[in-house]
């Protein structure tokens, strides 16, 4: 969908028109969704903030420019909701229930322990580290793109995703997931 | 090439782009530590490829959609109170305005009524008074003639205002019926609470 079609729907939203509302939420919701359990880490939490992320959505779509696209705005307001109740969280038991995903397709090797890995090591990273890991990796925004949603220079976004991923790659070399490689040849 | 060239060359390719570099190849095949980054970045992009997404329940979509309508009612219920609220307070300023606006055009000026002679006290001549009446006394005549000026002014303001309310009956009513009106879309939480 171009910027002219999501302006389009945002004016029949703003109308109240119930189809273009459940057209929104539709093509939204799995991603919203997706990005709240990554930050979260709890699959129940990610439904209610999710919930509030559309509710603010819709209160706030008079102020999405339509010049701009419109996910990466919506998923600013996913990222700022997410972090808000992160702060608000500490006092609660933290559930680790991100062990739960499924597999593209069945795990022939070591596979199903890898992305559990990858999962506990982003769960791990500090909440900037693991918003642009994600929003890279998993929503498939570019680096320009996440600059927008975190209200970031580009450069700082950079500086995140690469620590993020040599994070990731430690941690996946300390798990015993990295194959030990052959001996260094000696430099010629 | 050094490690710190290799690192960015490994953050590129986890960028999805594919690097062909022998000088990089040739880093790593004597360099262990940025060997081992390599294959875990390897590793990092197997997982990423069967890493499917978080599926939401199958009611998370219609939840989010009735949350929304009934906010959007509230936020329209919200607006035509402010709507009723503007309105009456705006009606309610006019009636206002229109009383003071026939009081004031009924009335005579009270100057005028003042130097009525009827109004003045029949026993009293001036001429005759005057040099025997001590410094305070044509004070406390005034005074008299003033109280009647007031009594008239407020006889005329009470007819006056019956007046009005007669002729602003039918608007008072209907603004009566718009509150009510409203009154009774309010929703139930602000009745209860
Ligand atoms: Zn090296």
């Amino acid at each position: 969908m171009n910027n002219d079609e999501d302006a389009s729907l945002v004016r029949r939203c703003l109308r109240g028109d119930d189809e273009a509302i459940r057209q929104l939420v539709n093509r939204f919701q799995a991603e919203v969704y997706g990005l709240c359990v990554r930050l979260l880490n709890h699959r129940h939490d990610a439904e209610d903030v999710t919930q509030e992320v559309f509710l603010r959505i819709f209160r706030g779509l008079r102020g999405w420019d339509s010049r701009r696209p419109l996910k990466p705005w919506i998923l600013s307001i996913a990222v700022n909701r997410c972090r808000t109740w992160l702060s608000q969280r500490h006092r609660r038991p933290e559930a680790v229930d991100y062990l739960q995903d499924t597999l593209a397709g069945p795990p022939a090797d070591d596979t199903g322990e890898l992305v559990e890995e990858i999962h506990k090591a982003v769960a791990e990273l500090r909440l900037e580290y693991r918003t642009a890991f994600v929003l890279f990796h998993e929503q498939g925004q570019s680096y320009e793109e996440i600059a927008q949603v975190m209200n970031r220079p580009v450069g700082t976004i950079k500086t995140w995703l690469h620590r993020a991923r040599m994070e990731i790659l430690e941690r996946l070399r300390r798990r015993g997931m990295v194959p030990e490689t052959m001996k260094s040849e000696p430099e010629a | 090439m050094n490690c710190r060239m290799a690192h960015d060359l490994l953050q590129q390719s986890l960028d999805g782009t594919p690097i062909e570099s022998p000088e990089w190849l040739a880093h790593l095949r004597h360099c262990a530590e940025c060997r081992a980054l390599a294959t875990a970045g390897q590793r990092l992009q197997e997982g990423l490829r069967v890493l499917t997404a978080p599926v939401p329940s199958p009611d998370l979509a219609e939840q989010i959609v009735e949350r929304v309508r009934l906010d959007y009612r509230r936020a329209q219920r919200r607006l035509r109170q402010r709507w009723a609220i503007g309105l009456g307070l705006a009606a309610g300023f006019l009636l206002a305005l229109a009383g003071i606006t026939r009081q004031l055009t009924l009335s005579p000026p009270p100057t005028a009524m003042a130097n009525r002679p009827s109004q003045l006290p029949k026993d009293i001549t001036p001429a005759k008074r005057q040099p025997q009446l001590p410094d305070s006394a044509p004070t406390r005549e005034p005074a008299a003639e003033l109280s009647e000026v007031f009594a008239e002014l407020s006889n005329e303001t009470a007819k006056a205002s019956e007046g009005l309310s007669e002729g602003l009956e039918p608007v008072a009513n209907s603004a009566r019926r718009a509150v009510d009106l409203f009154l009774r879309e309010l929703p139930m939480e602000t009745k209860t609470n």
